[in-house]
């Protein structure tokens, strides 16, 4: 541990030595992806390499639609981001973002369609609702842990399935009359006063489907930022993440910063499935949602998201733009005869090595190191006779950790 | 003069900006005990980490019987016969000690272990030095003292003829420490050679033949010990004279701060009660010390008054006020200022910086915080002034993180903080575990000075000088429950070692604690030891009259 500090120390400050570690593991995962290529479409190889460059800015109808659509796109995955990091900020890890996020779709959606007698009030207080439903589904494993200490992660995944079979449950047996079009076996369209509004974007970006979602998306990064950030509530949430026995002896309710740490992280999941459903979408045909027993895989890449975004808040929101960006440019490779399958596998070697930024910062900073030798703004005092002492312990947590979020991420990917 | 076994030549290990060890000679001798001397970083561990193959120096050379070596890693060393008993044990604490000692180098017979001859072999070595352990046992279930012995007879059984100890007696009794200098003596008479990492200058005078000391990285000398003094052996290692006696001045005790009573803490894991129907007070202007050996429930009777175990029964009062259902923050804010025994678990959040950390108990009340928002300029400020009047040392001042800092400024840290809160309780666990002389000195004088000023003081201390030293009273805790009241003008060392050991103890009277009485706090101490006398007012007199005999 001693060692990896002295030596991360050579980036003047932790946000740009994050951002380093995020660049240059991105670059390496699109070098392994480019010799996938290589092997899979050699004479398509550098076209592709281009797309996955050019991402979204390489849309047939031009750059401003295809920058409309990654910010359509995102709004989702900015809020299970938000999810998964708010509560990695705490210590805990939230790997039932997706469960929470559909209560989120189903709740909000359930509003959006029945509720018109609310009028202008509809879209407002679905999304409140969907926001709601999705801090319950957090709360709950939240409960267990901070009460029992039942693991978030077993409670959470269970979660999933529960919101998954709760929902179509509900939808197949009681509501699927109200909600459901018995012919697709989707979700009717939501009321147009029950959609959000585009608030100006359709003129901008016309026809791609961003709406006020992406604005409320960067205005919840950032207030969540400063709650972290400036908060006596947020600092709380970070002690106990940093170590939550130093915590519970300078007197924070541990067990209550736990339990708000994963409602809130559930309310941001639940806005986040909130805004998909109700957003008007393109061409303000709506967003449906398909009665499957299936998890949606939102919640998982938000994992993605908040481990490459190093779970900042404003990190997540470029991250999102980033994953988002990626996915769409290897859609684009499709038109270069590279297949679905093919092009997916890259998209996650990408994203699988983003992942990686905490190694990968680490090594960069030793090479770095040791071109700078000399640096001396350490003093006497850093050389601790505990030089040994804790470091196995910290290498181990920080491996088993990558470990765990970059396997659940893959598993999330591969469905 | 016996040949040198080990050289280590010129040896220098720089990590980036600083230069842990610079050009440091150490000469072992075979057969002889020889101390490496130095403050908190002053480099021991890095010299020890680079003759074990935990690190590699960048220049120097090391020598075994005069021929130049290289050692890469602890499998190398091991192959030299180099063997290391690190501070903290590397047992597995579900295997038997049978196992933990032949773990690595397990003899086998198509790959199965043969636990019968080992056994006859550990224990020939066991009986040929002293090292009486239960192979059977869990290493999970035995003293800390025969973990240790464990951990000797593991270089033992690899057959290592130098053995490295690192600061081998901070955790044991003094029976265990005098056990273990005659196991030491007896190694080198069977040509072990021994080097012994410690700061305490009475066991290098007892027991080393030389001393090799750092001071900040550098080589400072080598001396013999029959030629020296403890006082040049200081001098050596701090680079200044060191006042060992502590200047305690009188104090007149006042209100009664802290009432403990009928307290029980159970053991979540084995259900036993680990503090049983515990009473004391602890009044202004006194230290109390809580003696014992690690394990009889001191930790949890501090971890009960400060809030993180919640205890079965019984009550804490704090100036009169029953704490025991309050929250932490409560006692925090209500004159409760707590060292913590494990710094790096709960004294402080190694990741944050050290302006968060010297703030840790205040950032919620203003002028830290306003509505809810953290202002950081008074909390940078405030952590300057703390830095300053402490003299914590560190990298970077109040951005530096605090896992970054040496164990001693850590230490000094987390007693800045807790002695600027002005609580009027002062409870403070192993204060000075890990410390150099130099620390130690300040880490005593800063509790004196509480206790000056009229606080009252509940120490928790495993070490048996610092509570003869330091305590105006001693509370011994034995399998949970006070078996001795004493002072320590009245006892010896050794007599204080039986009653830590369980062989001796006094049937304390048991105390009926009366509201009235607490609320008045007017009374002595309510427990007491019968050596003194019976009951009643007698108690009271002889008590006073002994107290008052030794200001």
């Amino acid at each position: 541990m001693r060692r990896e500090k002295q030596s991360l120390s050579f980036f003047p400050n932790p946000t740009v030595k994050s951002l380093v570690a995020s660049l240059l593991a991105i670059l390496l995962g699109v070098l392994v992806g480019f010799v996938i290529m290589l092997f899979t479409n050699p004479a398509g190889a550098p076209a592709g390499l281009g797309k996955i460059f050019m991402g979204s800015l390489s849309h047939p109808r031009g750059a401003v639609i295809g920058i409309g659509q990654l910010l359509f796109r995102a709004t989702p995955l900015i809020f299970t981001g938000l999810a998964v990091g708010f509560a990695f900020k705490t210590g805990l890890f939230n790997i039932g973002a997706s469960g929470q996020y559909m209560m989120g779709i189903f709740v909000a959606m359930a509003i959006g369609i029945q509720g018109t007698a609310l009028g202008v009030m509809q879209w407002p207080i679905a999304l409140l609702a969907g926001g709601l439903a999705g801090a319950i589904w957090g709360a709950i494993p939240g409960i267990f842990k901070a009460l029992f200490n039942v693991h978030e992660v077993i409670t959470s995944i269970m979660f999933n399935w529960i919101a998954v079979y709760f929902i179509n449950g509900l939808l197949r047996n009681v509501l699927g009359q109200a909600l459901i079009n018995p012919a697709t076996n989707r979700s009717y369209p939501i009321a147009q006063t029950g959609r959000t509004p585009y608030a100006g974007l359709d003129k901008i970006f016309p026809n791609t489907g961003a709406d006020l979602g992406i604005i409320i998306g960067i205005v919840a990064c950032i207030i969540v930022y400063l709650i972290l950030k400036k908060t006596v509530f947020g600092k709380e949430l970070i002690t106990v993440g940093l170590n939550k026995h130093a915590a519970k002896y300078a007197g924070v309710n541990e067990k209550k910063a736990i339990i708000l740490s994963m409602t809130i992280a559930g309310f941001l999941a639940g806005i986040g499935g909130a805004l998909f459903i109700l957003a008007p979408s393109i061409r303000n045909l709506g967003n449906t949602y398909s009665v499957e027993n299936n998890i949606l895989n939102e919640g998982f890449d938000g994992i993605t998201i908040a481990l490459l975004g190093n779970s900042h808040p404003i990190g997540i929101l470029f991250a999102t733009f980033f994953v988002q960006y990626v996915k769409i440019g290897g859609q684009y490779m499709q038109s270069l005869g590279f297949k679905p399958e093919i092009v997916n596998v890259i998209i996650g070697i990408i994203l699988y090595f983003s992942a990686f930024s905490l190694i990968v910062g680490r090594y960069a900073a030793k090479l770095f190191r040791r071109k700078s030798k000399d640096d001396e703004s350490k003093q006497l005092e850093e050389l601790s006779e505990t030089a040994l002492e804790g470091q196995p312990d910290e290498i181990t947590t920080s491996h088993t950790h990558d470990k765990v979020s970059t396997e659940v991420h893959a598993g999330g990917d591969v469905k | 003069m016996s040949k040198n076994i080990i050289e280590m030549r010129n040896i220098t290990k720089r990590f980036p900006g600083i230069i842990a060890n610079d050009k440091i000679n150490l000469e072992l001798r075979k057969g002889e005990i020889h101390a490496l001397l130095g403050e908190n970083g002053a480099g021991k561990s890095t010299l020890m980490s680079v003759l074990f193959g935990l690190y590699q120096q960048d220049e120097g050379e090391i020598l075994l019987n005069g021929e130049p070596i290289e050692i890469k890693n602890p499998n190398d060393a091991n192959r030299y016969g180099i063997g290391m008993v690190h501070q903290h044990f590397k047992l597995v604490d579900a295997f038997t000690i049978l196992d933990n000692i032949i773990l690595g180098v397990e003899p086998n017979s198509a790959g199965f272990i043969n636990r019968k001859e080992v056994a006859k072999k550990i224990k020939e070595l066991s009986i040929q030095y002293e090292l009486a352990v239960d192979l059977k046992a869990k290493v999970r279930d035995v003293t800390v003292g025969m973990q240790q012995r464990t951990e000797i007879l593991k270089m033992l059984y690899r057959e290592n003829d130098i053995l490295i100890f690192d600061e081998p007696t901070a955790v044991l009794t003094p029976q265990e420490i005098d056990q273990l200098m005659i196991t030491m003596k007896n190694l080198t008479n069977e040509g072990k050679s021994i080097i012994f990492i410690t700061h305490k200058l009475d066991e290098i005078m007892t027991v080393c033949d030389r001393v090799t000391v750092l001071q900040r990285g550098k080589y400072i000398g080598t001396v013999d010990v029959k030629e020296t003094t403890k006082e040049e052996l200081s001098r050596m290692m701090v680079g200044r004279d060191v006042d060992f006696n502590l200047q305690k001045k009188q104090v007149e005790l006042t209100d009664d701060v802290l009432i403990v009573k009928n307290l029980t803490v159970v053991s979540p894991l084995t259900k036993k009660n680990v503090v049983d129907d515990v009473s004391f007070k602890v009044r202004g202007g006194e230290i109390v010390c809580i003696a014992g050996v690690d394990g009889n429930g001191q930790s949890e009777l501090a971890y009960a008054i400060a809030g993180l175990v919640k205890p079965r029964s019984g009550h804490i009062y704090l100036n009169g006020e029953d704490i025991v259902h309050k929250s932490i923050r409560y006692r925090n804010d209500n004159g409760l200022s707590h060292i913590p025994e494990d710094r790096q678990l709960y004294g402080l959040v190694m990741q944050d910086t050290l302006a968060h950390n010297l703030n840790l108990k205040k950032y919620h009340k203003p002028p830290f915080q306003k509505r809810g928002i953290i202002n950081e300029k008074e909390i940078n400020k405030f952590g300057e002034q703390l830095i300053e009047k402490f003299d914590i040392r560190s990298g970077q001042g109040v951005r530096s993180i605090s896992g970054s800092m040496s164990g001693g400024n850590q230490q000094k840290a987390i007693i800045a903080r807790e002695i600027d809160m002005q609580s009027s309780l002062l409870l403070s666990v192993q204060t000075v575990r890990g410390l150099d002389v130099g620390a130690v000195e300040y880490a005593h004088q800063q509790i004196l000075a509480e206790r000056d000023q009229g606080r009252a003081v509940l120490l928790v201390s495993f070490e048996i000088d610092e509570v003869m030293s330091i305590s105006d009273r001693i509370l011994v805790m034995y399998e949970g429950q006070i078996v001795g009241d004493l002072n320590p003008k009245d006892i010896t060392y050794e007599e204080l070692g039986l009653y830590m050991a369980g062989s001796k103890r006094d049937e304390i009277e048991d105390v009926h604690f009366s509201e009235e009485i607490i609320v008045s706090s007017g009374g002595m101490n309510l427990t007491k030891v019968n050596k003194y006398s019976s009951y009643g007012n007698l108690i009271n007199k002889q008590v006073e009259r002994n107290r008052g005999g030794h200001r």
